[in-house]
């Protein structure tokens, strides 16, 4: 039922319930108003028969009379028979094939006994009374029986039927069609913002404003904080093109330059050099260019869908065996150690990977660029698991050491290649792991942390 | 040597074709995967350098299809950065080796020279590692001086190190092959054993350096 339209959800769970409290409804209106009637027709016949005891008693056992029967059948509407029997069920007058009675039945007398049965292969409704009766003739207590069929009754049933069955449809229908339209007209204000949504240009992330109906502002409210983060997040986007762009510029413009001095190198020897340069230079633009891609993918990546969970000693005793086996020849000393319970992390491996490298990048460029000591260490703690990376070298200036983690900032404009992403990429996966990267204070040589859930 | 090079980037493959031509190696450069495949599977090569991503097949596949012919070029497989299950998939397809892009062209050219080596040296039954000859036939190491006397587990660990040349070997790594896998083995035991084979390598052009908590390395200093 979730991809249906609200239009047929809301018709759906109003119609369905209503049709069944209209059927209960249209039912119950039924049964009282048939057993009602049953009554009124059982009082008739009951009137009937006292007039035809007293008929009888007056005629002293004489029929009733052709004319009297047939007012009776007229007015009622059915044919109505009698049979009366004096004490010891004797046949006193009226027809003799009365139905017959229930063989439970009690006759009381002064109480009338109604009952159905059948006479002649129709049904009939009987009732039967029992009176004393002071006549020498009687001599006693007498049983009269008074039936009808029940046409007239089955008849009436029938059409109390009708009219409930209609009435009732008439309901579901006429609400039916209320609910049909009513609810368009209910939504418009759902299909105004949907215009006014549709009707955006891409550039336009402004607030939604106009006013909504006290349901949905929940849901505006939530649109137009979406539209805020979208906002920020281009903002934030068209700085670093623009960034990059300015980045790219430079070592290109270098890359430009040394080439065209290569073409007109006077020795062969100077040609090498120049070429070695230009090479150098062509190196530090891809890991530019690389840096900014990874900086980019960690941005991007800024949600949990990479996410699992996996071996962080594992994943970080690989990426150090392998700048070990990079730096262990340039007199750096290169150790790993893991303190506390090593237990799988969740997060995205391939972002922490990028991450971890680039600390050890940094740790073995700027902290050991002729030989030292860059320690790696993950610590295991209750709730979070930090990565530290310890170096040898000169250390971060304290007024630094929340700066460098911005992007492009560099302490120095030295020769060592960087590009001034690397710690930006570290704290941008830090962060996107709901952790912090930050500088650890150190009498020697600098650390950098990296504390991420340990969940 | 003869060196097939698979690597669809045309300027990519350009630069590496010429700094393998300009150290004297012969070099096969094709740029897609089924074409790759059927060449490796016909004329052969010493060395095959396969990117992973190619038209037609992947760097992978063409390795699987190889080594289900028992055909045992070595393999140096150019994988992506970003790709981490890559490296993984890489080795256990039936490479002998990966590096990640971007990388550096003297790096290639080591890794594809120590391949050829081992691969030379193998057929040879000696390998030359620095100023040593490591005879694995005859269970010997002659350094510049000489006989080097090894006992039979100092030699063990020589070897061990000598098949990882320039890789990291983990002190459980090491565990393994000189007392057999899952062994209970003391790490001073190694440490112990490490240290006296480094004494006796000292001054033989190669160095066995130590990285704490990851293990040891055994460097060519000639090289």
């Amino acid at each position: 039922m979730k991809g249906w339209s609200l239009r047929s959800r809301l018709f759906v769970l109003i119609v369905l319930p209503l049709i069944l409290v209209a059927s209960f409804a249209g039912f119950a209106r039924y049964v009282l108003a048939e057993r009602m009637s049953q009554r009124l027709y059982d009082d008739t016949l009951l009137a009937v028969a006292l007039t035809i005891s007293r008929d009888v008693v007056l005629s002293e056992g004489d029929v009733l009379t052709e004319q009297l029967l047939d007012a009776l059948t007229k007015a009622l509407g059915d044919p109505v028979y009698y049979r009366i029997e004096g004490p010891e069920s004797r046949f006193v007058t009226g027809y003799s094939d009365a139905p017959e009675r229930p063989i439970d039945a009690q006759v009381q007398s002064g109480i009338p006994y109604f009952y159905d049965s059948t006479s002649l292969g129709l049904p009939v409704r009987v009732v039967t009374l029992r009176e004393f009766i002071a006549e020498p003739q009687f001599g006693g207590w007498v049983t009269v029986d008074v039936w009808q069929t029940v046409n007239q009754r089955e008849a009436l049933s029938l059409e109390l039927l009708a009219q409930a069955i209609i009435l009732m449809a008439i309901v579901i229908v006429s609400a039916a069609l209320l609910v049909w339209f009513g609810i368009n007209i209910g939504l418009r204000p759902l299909l105004e913002l949907r215009e006014a949504v549709a009707l955006r240009s891409p550039d336009d992330l402004g607030p939604i404003r106009r006013a909504v109906p006290k349901e949905v502002r929940n849901l505006v409210t939530a649109m137009n904080s979406l539209f805020a983060r979208l906002s920020d997040a281009f903002a934030l986007r068209d700085a670093f093109i623009s960034d990059a762009a300015h980045q790219l510029r430079n070592p290109i413009a270098a890359i430009q330059a040394q080439a065209e001095a290569a073409t007109t190198a006077p020795t062969e020897e100077e040609l090498r050099s120049r070429v070695a340069e230009l090479a150098e230079t062509a190196r530090r633009t891809g890991r530019l260019t690389q840096q900014l891609l990874s900086m980019e993918k960690a941005h991007g990546r800024n949600t949990t869908g990479n996410w699992r969970a996996f071996d962080l000693r594992d994943l970080v005793e690989e990426v150090a065996t392998s700048f070990a086996e990079k730096v262990l020849r340039r007199d750096i000393s290169v150790s790993f150690q893991v303190l506390g319970n090593a237990r799988n992390i969740k997060g995205d491996p391939v972002m922490i990977r990028e991450a971890i490298e680039n600390l050890l990048d940094n740790a073995s460029r700027y902290g050991c660029p002729n030989g030292g000591d860059v320690d790696l260490e993950i610590d295991f703690g209750a709730q979070d698991v930090a990565i530290r990376v310890t170096d040898s070298g000169p250390g971060i200036p304290e007024e630094a050491r929340d700066r460098v983690f911005d992007r492009f900032f560099r302490l120095n404009d030295d020769a060592s290649g960087g590009c001034g992403l690397g710690l930006a990429i570290v704290r941008q996966v830090a962060e996107a792991h709901g952790g912090t990267a930050h500088i650890v204070a150190l009498t020697q040589g600098s650390a950098v942390e990296i504390r991420i859930s340990g969940e | 040597m003869r060196i097939v090079l698979v690597e669809d980037n045309e300027r990519l493959a350009k630069g590496i074709e010429n700094a393998l031509r300009d150290q004297g190696h012969a070099v096969d450069w094709i740029g897609d995967g089924l074409e790759a495949k059927k060449f490796l599977e016909t004329e052969g090569a010493d060395v095959a350098v396969l990117d992973v991503n190619l038209p037609g097949l992947t760097g992978f596949e063409i390795v699987r299809a190889l080594r289900k012919q028992g055909i045992t070029i070595p393999v140096i497989l150019l994988t992506a950065r970003t790709h981490l299950d890559d490296r993984v998939e890489g080795l256990d397809s039936g490479a002998d080796d990966y590096l990640v892009k971007p990388f550096e062209i003297a790096e290639l050219t080591a890794r594809i020279r120590a391949l050829g080596r081992r691969r030379a040296d193998i057929r040879a039954g000696v390998e030359e590692i620095g100023d040593l000859r490591f005879d694995r036939m005859a269970r010997t190491l002659t350094g510049p001086d000489g006989l080097i006397d090894l006992p039979r587990r100092e030699l063990a660990l020589f070897e061990c190190f000598a098949d990882q040349l320039g890789r990291i070997v983990s002190k459980d790594r090491i565990s393994d092959t000189l007392y057999g896998v899952g062994s209970e083995v003391e790490p001073n035991a190694i440490e112990l054993l490490v240290s006296r084979l480094r004494r006796k390598l000292a001054g033989t052009g190669v160095t066995i350096r130590t990285a704490r908590g990851l293990g040891y390395l055994l460097d060519d200093d000639t090289k």
